[in-house]
Formats: structure tokens, sequence, C-alpha cells
């Protein structure tokens, strides 16, 4: 047994079996659950780091059949890199659900099922933990399949553990939306089957999947998971379950879920179709994709400074933040035939800045969300009318948001800043000058819609009356998430050198 | 063999079918048939166009990967059937909310409420 | 002969476009539910002609059987509610079959255009390939000591596919159970009344659906069935079981049957766990143990997926007059999130106001 093969399956199946364990009746279970789906994900990850840090991609051959017979695990820099996010915004969630479904279950005080969140909030968890670290790791396309409909069906059963009417509808549309999107992919499948007679992605990469059938895959699959990542103008339907959800189910959809099918959409594109091409059609489809991202980024900014509530507002500045990672693939493609060292240096750049806005926008959301849900449990209200005084009475939820905030704006030396940075730097490096305008300007309406936030929280006018304590676990985990999202901007070598082990284009 | 071609168009149609079912129906229970319809398509063509082997019956892998759908896409039905019940529990109505203009002028009601008993309350 | 083959395929594909066309178009709920399951049926008779007898078995028992099932009873719910809400018509008779909605309309149209223009793409640019994974099963198939080879491919060269497969069950059913406030996983429900001529039919058929499915899952390794297909048919007993009233659905709140739901995923897991210091990799069995395990595990998972079919049946949330514990308008604010023509306060509350 390999290192490769054994933390692959720690990492795969102790989620899975926390999730079993975590059904049994009584409390000390679901702690059991949560306890060793964490125990089991953090150790898998930090023992596949090493094991891909010394011998560069790694792979698990199920039954030891081998490709294409068999399915086949593999690990390279990406994969690890949204492992490890995974890890800690689960941890993090997990240690903080402990204490809101048991204390405080905020807006369900008059309404007995905040026990039905306490019950199924950590096998739900658990098995979308299970379904991401399956996507992260899967080398099989119709293996993506299966993970990425436990994922979806987790996702919208998160939604709906808040009981209200707004709730109900919201996690039907996101089932409904997520369920067509898999379809969409499983028909893109089957196409890709039927051009190469094998599932698993290198062997199609290998084939080089061009021509009419390979683009209409490509393009359906697309389209599927943008639905799923909701990319503009696919995006309607996360502002309402993101918003509804009970809060740590809202911070691991918004800074985890989204980021499953973004992944598969980068697997695809760029390791398996190569779509890094410069003077091409793939060039051209890159930068609708990039169009679509900028899209995302002004309406959401937009839209998010317009809202009334705060879980809201964070929601639309998940839909601005996605923008971002689709900005990315525009910058990919070298701006020049000739691979110079600067043309190589600004794809590097953009690829680092991409996953790297992925990761610290992970973190800084979940913070967000988990930082909402201390603050709207304190004042009983989602309103952000009524969180005046609230950075006097939580100052270290409201010092979380901030940070947070901040780091999403792409203040230095955050890791929003490195990640928006070193983006900008791709942009402006190969002459495209209007995505970098995109990027900054988005910065600049992201520092908008936080200061909004922060302004009414400092609001001391009105004398905060009826807070409700927030117990000191609810208060830490957003602070500490908070703390890496900036921490990622002061040491991120470790991060970014992981980042190019096994990739493929033209900064491999 | 050439008598796959009609399952192959089926399986198309089908899909189609169910796609537009469920983007242009607004009652929950024909978006959850249409689904199902969709994925129905989905493995017809698989089936269809997957070559077979002289004398053998079909590609198993795709039959593997069909089974595995058919069981996904049941248990997944299940959870949207209990969803769309629960929509209607909350909210009274098996349509999202979204689907039905906030107008005054929106068609349904009018139709609808024009058979209906008086709305005091008793059955 | 090629003509009747050619007029028997193309009868039945046209029959799933009609019947899927007319299912899609009506107005009328309880005809689409007929007209799917319908569909179905017409379904696994097309993969017969396909040439994939395993499909057609899972088609006619999980995709018309226990989906149909699924449906027939969510519609009966419906129906229920509607009945005392003061919009039935609504609930059972879509007097307006489009979305309200121009948008959407257009999606829909423009997407199923695309779509229409893809499939095209697709079917002209595939060429004529040799089944190479085909060939390669074959090849493979004596190493895993069974002989079908569908079988093989579900649980033993993807069989990683299949444990998440089950993972997808048992993650449906904790969804289901999520949806009920009240539920918790160990929880009894009441059950209907006996019918008579459900009991005199259910005497009759369990025996021999009983015997059928065992056989299905014994066949699986060499023949057509497996533990799907046996699974789903033993879940149409349990069924038939409950709305018979002999077993009362309370009975599959037991722990032990809850337990018996989650066996096949626990044992799919430790077997593939466990011997991974002798061979190595995940759901790698050692030399000569492949067939014992394999129909071990196929047992087990047969029973664990009927159980938990049964509870996907009967676990679907009550209706309101059901259970009049629900209350059906948030208490919190308009359930709708928005000011609708379709006030809610026109429904009927039960339980609301007591």
């Amino acid at each position: 047994m390999t290192g490769a093969e054994l933390w692959t399956t720690v990492a795969l199946v102790s989620p899975l079996v926390g999730a079993m364990l975590s059904l049994a009746p009584g409390r000390l279970f679901i702690l059991a659950g949560l306890g060793l789906g964490a125990a089991g994900s953090l150790v898998g990850t930090v023992g596949l780091w090493a094991e891909v840090r010394a011998e560069g991609v790694v792979r698990h051959l199920i039954g030891g059949w081998g490709r294409p017979l068999g399915i086949e695990l593999q690990a390279d820099g990406l994969s690890m890199v949204f492992l490890a996010l995974t890890a800690v915004l689960g941890t993090a969630v997990s240690v903080y659900a402990s204490a809101y479904f048991q204390d405080v279950a905020p807006g369900w005080v008059r309404n007995p099922s905040g026990a039905r969140g306490a019950r199924y909030f950590a096998p739900l968890t658990l098995f979308a933990w299970t379904g991401l670290n399956g996507v992260f790791l899967s080398g099989d396309l119709f293996n993506l399949y299966v993970m990425l409909e436990i994922v979806g069906l987790s996702a919208a059963a998160l939604v709906t553990l808040a009981v209200t009417a707004k709730a109900t509808e919201a996690g039907m549309r996101y089932l409904l939306v997520s369920l067509s999107g898999s379809m969409l992919f499983l028909l893109g499948v089957t196409v890709l089957y039927l051009e190469h007679g094998t599932l698993s992605l290198e062997q199609i990469a290998a084939q080089a999947p061009t021509g009419a059938p390979g683009a209409t895959a490509l393009a359906i699959m697309t389209v599927g998971l943008a639905a799923k990542t909701a990319l503009f103008p696919l995006h309607a339907w996360l502002p309402p379950a993101h918003s509804a959800a009970p809060a740590p189910a809202s911070a691991l959809l918004s800074a985890l879920v989204v980021k499953g099918s973004f992944y598969i959409i980068v697997r695809l594109w760029v390791d398996v179709y190569g779509l890094t091409v410069p003077a091409s059609t793939a060039e051209q489809a890159s930068v609708l994709m990039g169009l679509l991202g900028a899209a995302a980024i002004i309406w959401g900014s937009v839209l998010a400074i317009r809202q009334r509530s705060l879980k809201r507002l964070i929601a639309y500045s998940t839909v601005a933040q996605l923008g971002y990672l689709f900005v990315m693939f525009p910058l990919l493609v070298p701006y020049a035939q000739e691979a110079t060292g600067a043309v190589r240096a600004a794809s590097v750049d953009a690829w680092n800045g991409g996953i790297y806005h992925a990761l610290s926008h992970g973190l800084a959301k979940a913070a967000m969300f988990l930082a909402a849900g201390n603050m709207t449990h304190a004042v009983s209200d989602d309103a952000i009318e009524s969180i005046a005084g609230v950075a006097r009475r939580l100052p270290m939820s409201f010092l979380a948001f901030g940070l947070a905030g901040l780091s999403l704006a792409g203040v230095p030396p955050s890791g929003g800043f490195l990640a928006k940075w070193l983006l900008l730097d791709a942009a402006f490096t190969s002459g495209r000058w209007g995505w970098g305008i995109v990027i900054a300007l988005g910065g600049l309406l992201t520092l908008a819609y936080v200061l909004l936030v922060a302004r009414r929280a400092f609001d001391a006018t009105e004398g905060p009356s009826g807070f409700r304590p927030v117990p000191r676990r609810m208060e830490w985990m957003p602070a500490v998430l908070a703390l890496m999202a900036v921490l990622l901007g002061v040491r991120a070598v470790e991060i970014l050198d992981m980042l190019l082990v096994g990739a493929t284009g033209p900064w491999g | 063999m050439t008598h796959e071609l009609p399952y192959l168009a089926a399986g198309a149609a089908v899909f189609m079918a169910g796609l537009v079912g469920t983007l242009g129906r607004s009652h929950l229970f024909w978006k959850v048939l249409g689904i199902n319809f969709m994925g129905s398509g989905i493995f017809l063509v698989l089936s269809a166009a997957s070559p077979r082997l002289p004398g053998e019956g079909a590609d198993p892998v795709p039959q593997a990967m069909i089974l595995t759908g058919i069981v996904v896409t049941a248990a997944v039905t299940a959870v949207a059937l209990g969803m769309a019940l629960r929509v209607v529990i909350r909210t009274g109505y098996p349509f999202l909310s979204e689907d039905i203009p906030a107008s005054d002028e929106g068609p349904l009601p009018r139709r609808a409420r024009a058979q209906d008993p008086p709305a005091d309350g008793s059955t | 002969m090629t003509g009747l083959t050619w007029a028997l395929d193309g009868g039945f594909a046209l029959l799933l476009v009609v019947l899927v066309t007319r299912a899609m178009l009506t107005r009328d709920l309880f005809e689409a539910v007929v007209l799917f399951i319908a569909f179905g049926l017409t379904l696994s008779l097309a993969w017969v002609r396909l040439g994939a007898p395993d499909v057609a078995l899972a088609e006619a028992a999980l995709g018309a059987g226990v989906t149909g099932a699924l449906f027939l009873n969510a519609f009966q719910r419906l129906a229920r509610a509607s009945a005392d809400s003061d919009l039935p018509h609504a609930y059972l008779i879509d007097d307006e079959p489009g979305v309200r909605s121009l948008r959407l309309r257009a999606i829909s149209v423009g997407t199923a255009a695309f779509l229409a223009a893809a499939f095209v793409g697709v079917l002209v640019g595939i060429p004529a390939r040799e089944a190479v994974l085909a060939e390669a099963v074959n090849t493979s198939l004596p190493r895993t000591g069974l002989s079908n080879p569908v079988t093989a491919v579900l649980l033993s060269f993807r069989a990683y596919d299949t444990l998440f497969e089950v993972a997808v069950l048992v993650l449906a059913t904790v969804t289901v159970w999520s949806l009920d406030r009240e539920h918790t996983p160990f929880h009894q429900t009441p059950g209907p009344r006996g019918d008579p001529v459900l009991e005199g039919l259910t005497s009759l058929v369990v025996p021999v659906a009983g015997v059928t499915a065992v056989y299905l899952v014994w066949a699986g390794t060499h023949a057509a069935g497996g533990a799907f297909q046996g699974g789903a048919l033993l879940a149409g007993i349990g069924v038939l079981l409950a709305a018979s009233g002999v077993i009362r659905p309370g009975a599959f709140g037991a722990p032990v049957i809850r337990v018996l739901g989650l066996m096949g995923l626990a044992l799919f897991i430790g077997v593939g766990v466990v011997f991974m210091p002798w061979t190595g990799s995940l759901l790698t069995y050692p030399e000569g143990w492949d067939y014992a395990i394999t129909l071990a595990v196929e047992g087990t998972l047969a029973l664990s997926v009927a159980v938990i079919l049964v509870e996907l049946f009967l676990d679907v949330p009550a209706a309101p007059e059901a259970d009049p514990r629900f209350d059906r308008v948030d208490p919190t604010g308009d359930p709708l999130g928005r000011k609708l023509r379709w006030d809610s306060s026109r429904t009927r509350r039960p339980g609301e106001d007591g």
C-alpha cells in the first residue's frame, strides 16, 4: 500500500463513515461523526500533500484494474489545494455548527424545527464533504457525475434545513438547477465516451478531443457546470438559496460547494481540452467565459450594494467573486505565439491568481457568513438596518467580517490582495487592459459594500438593545478563518509551488 | 447493425422534450418528470450509439453506467418529490413563486378561481 | 425480416417520443404520471431490443416501477392537499401549462434549439469505433469469477462508482427524513388500515415476487439480474405489504430495519478497506476471494436497496391534512417573499389557528 493509496482512502472514506455514524441516535454520535470526518479529511490531506510534493502527481488504481477498465484517483497540485480548502473549511464550519444548532439556531427559537437542523446538519455536511473530496480526487468522467449528484443533493438538503417557506422554495429551485446541470454534464460525458471509448480524463486528454463532437460535449458540460457554479447569467438561484440557509450551511455552500463544479470546469478546459492555444476558437471561447465573469463581477457587486438583508448582500458578493474565477480563463491564454519568459510568466500569474482567488474567497466568504450568522443572531434580525452597534457588542465577529471583507476587496497584505494582484499583473503584462480595469473596479465595489455594512455596525446613535449572547465557539471560528484569509497573503510560497505540480498548461 | 438508429433519434427527442418540460412548465411535478425524461433520453443515446461486439449483447460498460444512472435518478426523484410536497405544504402552491407573475393580471388565478368554491375556509 | 425489425424498432421509438411529448404537454397531472409509467415500460422493451436485458430489468423495476410508485404516491398526497385548498385545479390540472414568464420561455426554447443543433453535430461527427472497452471487459472477466459482464463492471471494475451510488441512495433517504421536521432516523409513523382487495392480491403476489427477487440477485453473477434489480423487486413487495396494511409503515422506523438500510453501504466500505494492507488499493480483494465477496456484497446490497426504496416511498412528507402538525404558512412573514395576487390568506391553514 503506497502513501497515495492510503491517504486518498482516508480522505474519502472517513467523511462517508462519519456520515453513517452521525445517523445513530444521540448527540455523541453526531459529534463523533463530524470529528471522524474532520480528522480523516485533515490527516488525509496533510499526508497526500507531502506525497504530492515529494513525488509529483500521484495515482490510486481502485480495484487494481487501471484505466480504461477501472477507475483511477489522481491528485495533483490543483486537487491538493482544493482538498486542503475543503478540510479546513469543513472542520471550522463543523465546530461552529456544533454550537449553532445546539445552543442558538437563530430565528428558529419560536420554531421547534431547530432540532431538525441539529439532527441532520452533520450527516448532510459529511455527505457533501465526501462528494467534494471525491470530485477533487476523481480521474474519471462518470465518477465525477456520481460525485456531483452527491454534492448537489446534500447541498439542496442543507438549504431546506431552514424551515421558512423562502428556504423551501430556494432549496427546491437549487435542487432543480443542480439536477438539470448534472443531466447536461452527463450528456457531455456520454458524447465523450462515444467519441473516445474511455472515461478516463487523462486518456481523453491524450486523444485531444477536438472537432464537432468534442466541442459540443464541452459546450454542453460547461453550461451545466456553469449553472451549478452560478456563473452570470445562470446565477439567479444562488442569492435566495445561500441567504435562506442556516448560517453554517450558507458558509459551506458559498465557500465550497460552488467551487466543486468550478473545479471540474477548470479540469476540462485546461487539462482535458488544453484550451490555452493563442489565436484560435479556444481563445474566443475563453474570452466569452471572461466576459460572463466580468458581467458577474459588476452585476453581482452592484446588486450586493443594493441589498437590505445582510445575508443576501454576502450571497450577491459570492456571485460577484465567482466572476473573477472566470476572468482567469482569457488570461490563461498566452498573449503571443513565442513562449518567451514574459509570456510564460503572464500565464503563470493568471493561473496562480485565479486559483488563489478561489482559495482566499473560500476562507473569506465562510468567515463572512459565519460572522453574519453571529450578528443576525445577536440582534434577532437579518436586516443591515438592525445591526447598528454590533461592532461594539460583538467586536470579534465584526473584526472577522471586516478582515474577510478587506481580503475580498483585495486590500494588502491579504490573500485576496495577492490573488487580485497576480490577475492584474497577468492582464497588464500581456497588454489586456480591459480585464485589469474590471478586476480593479470589482475590488472597489467590494470595498463599497463591506464599508456599507461596517458603517452601520459602528453606528452607535441607537443604543443597542436586546442583544442576545453568542457562544464563544461561534465567535472564534469566523475570526480564525478571516485570519487565515489574511495570512494567505503573507505566506503563499508553498501553495503557489503546489499549484504548479502536474499543471499541464503553458505554465506547467 | 442499423436497428439502433431509431432509438438514437428517439433518445435525442426524449431528452429535448424533457428539457423543455423542466424549464418550460411551472408545476413542480412536471419539472421532476422532465428531469427523469432527460435522463432516459441520455441513456437511450448512450446505449444506441455505443459499439457492439459481434455475436454478443451491448457493450457492458455503458450498460453499467445506465444502471447506475437509473438508480441515482430514482433516488433523486424521491428527494425532489418530497421537496416539492414540502413547497406545497409551506407555501400552499405547487409552483415556485418566481414562475408566477406578481402583477394583478396573472392569467392563472382568474381561470382557476372561476371554478372554485367560495373561499370562506369551509369544506 | 429486416422490414419487420425496422417496423418494430421504429414503432417502439415513435411510441417513446409520442408518450414523452404527450406527458410533457398535457394539463392533467394524473395523465402525465400514467404516461410516465407507460413510457418506462416501453423503454424497458426498447432495452431488450438494444441487447441490454440487465438494463431492461432495472428500468421495469426501478424506472417504471419504483419511480412510478413514487409519483403516484406523491400525486395522492398532492390530491389530498388540493382537496382542501381553494385552488384545487391549480394542483392537479395545470391550466396554463407554460411558465408564466416570457424570459424563461425564451430560455427553454433557446436551449432546446441549441441542443438540437448539438445533437446533429454529435450524430454526424462520431465515427464507427471498435468496442475496445468491451473487449477489455471480456479479457479481465475470468479474474472476477463472474460471468455476467455487466455485474462484473458494476461490482468489480467500476465498483467505486457503485459504492457511491449506494451512498446516493442513503443520502436520498437522509434528505427525505430531513424534510419532515418531526422526523428522526428512528421515527415511527402510524400506518393505514388494511384493504381486503389489496390483502388478497398481496397473498398472491408476494411469494412469487419474493422468489423472483432472490433469483434475480443470485442470477446477477452469470445472467441478467443483480442487486439493484432484485432490490427494487423486493422493494415492490415492501410497498405492496405496506399499502395493504400487512406490515405497518411504522415498522420501517424500527432500528433494526434502519440498520438494514445502512448495512449494504457499511459492508461495501468494510470489504473495500479491510484487505488494503495486503492488496494495496481500495476495493481490491485477495486472489480467489472475488466471487465469494462479490456475492456477499450483492446480497446485502439487494436487501439494503429494498429497505431504502421502501423508506423513500413511505417517508415522503405528509400533506398538511394528513398531518396537522405542519403549519402551512411561514409565521415569520410573507410566505412567498413577494406580493402575489394569489394571496396565501385564501388558502385554508389547518392547524395554524388552533
